[in-house]
């Protein structure tokens, strides 16, 4: 049996550093319930990436892998928004920028990522991304509210609980189907 | 009465039989129903019914099916003997429809989901047709399609070859083995390498022994080569069946719709030869099927009318099939009476497809494509056939669903050519590999005739273009990167390799930087979202995992008749190592009306701003190799080019990229992060409009 030790009563400390103390132990409380309301609430789990000034994301379900993006091939008299076409898993998918996809609005370095997402049961498409995305977990009503006051948007802009902006992906079929529809009208 | 239970699973050969007997029989009464047919000539086919319905009276017997065989004795009674004319189109009805009625019994038996069946009803019918009673209407069988097999998913195989490819693969084990050994080899001759450091003569052996050993590795490649041609081609064998075995019921859906339709009609099929993988041919028996029944419905005219339009009385229907690397090609014509035109834009009209002023703008192709709308009929008439509007969009659906496409062209008074392309995923094509700057493609070897540098004397240069001798007659040479627009169209240079590809016994002449290598590739289909560049017919993977295009060589040969007079724009060149930095640059270009081309390095900028004319350069600062400053400078040193405006970008802020630019000759600078459209395009305006004032 482990003998127990007696310690000496602690000297009082001061005040000064008795509030600094009470405000770290405040400020860790607020973080926890903070986090206990986002665990108690429906959390919408998503892949976050920076293109130029803005943040842009997808939902994580979609998104495959990461991949370098030296593997693209080229594909001439594609439309611009084609970066070209790569073997992945023994199948070959396109790879497209996301950038010239959603506008361009300028960008902060070469895109050398590939994000390989879903875009439908099996159609697998790769999209490129300045860095690889952070996933991160959103609260679900927030999302549902953005959704709500941009109905039917393919790219749904929403303000997250920490006040960043980011622009939802939600529906990346009807993106790409609006810039090929806009390259065949050009 | 019940099948033997032990009979049950050998009827599929009984089914086979049957299936065999069927496409011979029809084909004889197609000759015995000809009417300009010599009675000479009747002997040989009359002999062919005969011998296939006195067979399939003994095996039905043999297995048991005593109705059946009851059925088909009675046919050979109406058969009777070799006749002085053409044979009655009543009797040759009378025994295809028992044959049908035949087939679909055994096959019900076959799998398990009937007995032999009741076969009063079709001795009723014989008795009628024999006592020349008028016929009553037939059930409502429609023509029998070529049948998939019995299990979709899989196909039968001979015995022989299943045991030749497990010989191949017992002989691919040892090759195995023997790299084993050389693995053995390599490793003495790295230990004899390494002893090697004390004196010259371990080295020496060394040397021998890798020397030996890259030798008898090349024979192992050799081998290994050899062993998997040897596993395709038997492959090959297996799963591949030849077209015009596969095509012969629809010789009858021919017959058929021109007894129902009184019209007359002979199908020809060229390129039955191809051996081609079974089930896409059960997949494209439907599509065929229908397009014939069409051709025939609403394309051959009536014998009359064919007459007094100085056309023989019987139409032709024709199946043309072609293979061009991994692609298909299936062309179903008539030479009947073509889409008419007036009816297409008035049932357009009716439908509310499109208004009269639009459909007064479309071209003739334009408005054949109304045709595979859902719904959409040219038809007057609704009979069994024809005439609902259901029909050319499930022909189009379902080569969709292939992977392939269809299209129609048509010539009033002359015929309609449905021309249908389907992916093949078996085996792997000859393809060569050709480059264009920097870019490399393939092309199916199939369709290139030759390979040849013109030499100078034999080319004709004119204002828009050059043309070549080739075996007497003068062809035009169109540069592989222009129609890419990869560049500006490029003078074709005497030592430039050209080949000379024909499709559908079209020719045209294509110049390419070189000819790297030629591969047996197996092709792909592209992805979905590249599938409507009809540019390509699919993509290989090479040995590191690159993609290679394969370029659809119909597209080279409209491409060159059909290619508009190229409208003068602004051009543009957009230098920059980054794939997705060059197509964010070309996005926004184009969108301001300027004609991009591509570099991945400077030097090889340099090489296109030499051979090409570019109003303005969009070029990164930071590249492997050249980088943009270097660039500029040897822009701006070059007479021909020093005037060009060059906008240089960078990821890098600040002011001292910008100051090194000025400084190198550029004309502006912008960081990346700044290249929104807008900017950049009145950036790119700005240089161009003060480098104009400047001269």
């Amino acid at each position: 049996m482990k003998p127990v030790v007696h310690r000496p009563h602690p000297e009082p400390l001061p005040p000064e550093v008795v509030a600094i103390l009470e405000r770290r132990a405040q400020r860790i409380r607020k973080k926890r319930e903070e986090e206990d309301t986002l665990e108690d609430e429906a959390a919408f789990w998503v892949a976050e990436f920076a293109v130029a000034e803005e943040t842009y994301a997808v939902p994580l379900h979609h998104v495959h892998t990461a991949l370098s993006l030296r593997t693209v091939t080229p594909v001439p008299l594609a439309p611009s928004h084609v970066l070209g076409i790569l073997r992945y898993q023994g199948r070959m998918i396109v790879a497209l920028s996301l950038v010239s996809l959603l506008g361009v609005r300028g960008w902060r370095t070469d895109p050398e990522v590939l994000v390989v997402v879903e875009v439908g049961p099996g159609r697998l498409l790769a999209l490129d991304s300045e860095q690889i995305p952070r996933s991160t977990a959103l609260p679900l009503l927030v999302i549902e509210a953005a959704r709500a006051r941009a109905p039917g948007r393919p790219v749904v802009p929403l303000t997250t609980p920490d006040l960043r902006q980011v622009m939802l992906i939600d529906d990346l079929s009807a993106v790409i189907a609006r810039s090929t529809e806009r390259s065949h009208a050009d | 009465m019940p099948i033997d239970p032990l009979v049950r699973p050998v009827l599929h050969t009984f089914v086979a039989e049957i299936e065999a007997i069927q496409q011979a029989v029809t084909r004889a009464l197609l000759e015995l129903e000809r009417p300009d047919a010599a009675p000479s000539d009747l002997a040989g086919p009359h002999t062919e019914v005969a011998r296939g319905l006195h067979t399939l009276k003994g095996t039905s017997s043999t297995f048991g099916l005593e109705g059946l065989s009851e059925v088909v004795h009675r046919l050979e009674d109406l058969l009777g003997p070799a006749p002085e004319g053409p044979m009655d189109p009543r009797i040759a009805d009378a025994i295809l429809q028992t044959l049908d009625f035949v087939l679909r019994s055994v096959r019900e038996i076959h799998r398990g989901t009937a007995e032999e069946p009741d076969t009063a009803p079709m001795l009723a019918r014989l008795a009628r047709v024999a006592s020349g009673a008028p016929d009553l209407p037939a059930d409502a069988e429609p023509t029998p399609t070529p049948v998939a097999p019995e299990d979709a998913s899989g196909f039968r195989v001979a015995y022989e070859d299943f045991v030749y490819l497990i010989k191949e693969a017992e002989h691919l084990r040892q090759v195995g083995l023997r790299l084993e050994d050389r693995l053995r080899q390599i490793d003495d001759v790295l230990e004899t390498m390494h002893a090697g450091d004390a004196g010259r003569d371990a080295l020496g052996m060394a040397r021998t022994g890798m020397m030996f050993l890259r030798r008898a590795l090349a024979g192992d490649v050799a081998e290994v080569s050899d062993v998997v041609t040897s596993w395709e081609e038997g492959l090959k064998v297996m799963s591949t069946v030849p077209v015009a075995t596969a095509l012969e019921p629809l010789r009858r859906a021919v017959r058929d719709q021109c007894r129902v339709t009184g019209k007359r009609a002979s199908l020809a099929v060229v390129g039955g030869e191809l051996s081609l993988d079974r089930r896409l041919l059960d997949a494209l028996s439907g599509p065929l099927v229908q397009l014939v029944r069409n051709a025939v419905a609403h394309g051959i005219e009536p014998p009359d009318e064919r007459d007094a339009a100085g056309k023989h009385a019987e139409g032709a229907v024709t199946i043309r099939l072609e293979q061009q690397g991994n692609l298909l090609l299936v062309e179903v014509s008539d030479d009947g009476c073509g889409l008419d035109l007036a009816r297409v834009k008035q049932e357009a009209m009716r439908r509310g497809l499109a208004s009269a002023e639009e459909l007064g703008d479309m071209d003739a192709r334009e408005l054949h494509e109304f045709v595979f709308r859902s719904g959409f009929s040219t038809s007057f008439e609704i009979t069994e056939t024809s005439g609902r509007g259901v029909g050319l969009d499930i022909v189009r659906e379902r080569l969709r669903s292939l992977q392939g496409q269809i299209d129609v062209l048509s010539q009033s008074g002359q015929g309609t050519r449905f021309l249908m392309t389907v992916p093949i995923e078996l085996g792997s094509s000859p393809t060569l590999m050709l480059r264009v700057g920097e870019t490399v493609v393939g092309l199916p070897m199939v369709v290139v005739e030759s390979v040849v540098l013109p030499k100078r004397q034999r080319m004709r240069r004119s204002a828009h273009r050059t043309m070549f001798e080739h075996n007497g007659e003068l062809v035009s040479i169109r540069d592989l990167g222009a129609l890419l627009e990869l560049r500006e169209p490029q003078p074709v240079r005497p030592d430039q390799p050209v080949l000379v590809v024909q499709s559908h016994g079209l020719r045209a002449a294509i110049a390419v930087d070189e000819v790297v290598a030629d591969r047996d590739l197996v092709i792909r289909p592209l992805p979905e979202e590249l599938r409507p560049l009809r540019v390509y017919q699919g993509a290989s993977v090479l040995a590191r995992g690159e993609v290679l295009l394969v370029l659809r060589p119909e597209w080279l040969i409209e491409s060159e008749r059909e290619r508009p007079a190229a409208v003068p724009s602004r051009r543009a060149l957009v230098v920059d190592d980054s794939i997705t930095a060059r197509a964010m640059h070309r996005t926004v270009l184009e969108s301001g009306g300027f004609v991009v081309h591509g570099s991945a390095s400077a030097e090889h900028a340099l090489e296109k701003l030499a051979e090409s004319r570019y109003d303005v350069v969009v070029c990164d600062i930071r590249m492997e190799g050249m980088d943009g400053l270097a660039f500029v400078r040897a822009v701006r040193s070059t007479r021909a080019l020093r005037d060009i405006p060059v906008l240089l970008v960078s990821v890098d802020d600040g002011d001292a990229a910008g100051d090194q630019a000025a400084l190198a000759g550029a004309d502006a600078f912008l960081t990346k992060k700044s290249c929104a459209s807008g900017r950049l395009l009145a950036e790119v305006e700005r240089v161009m409009r003060l480098r104009r004032r400047t001269a």
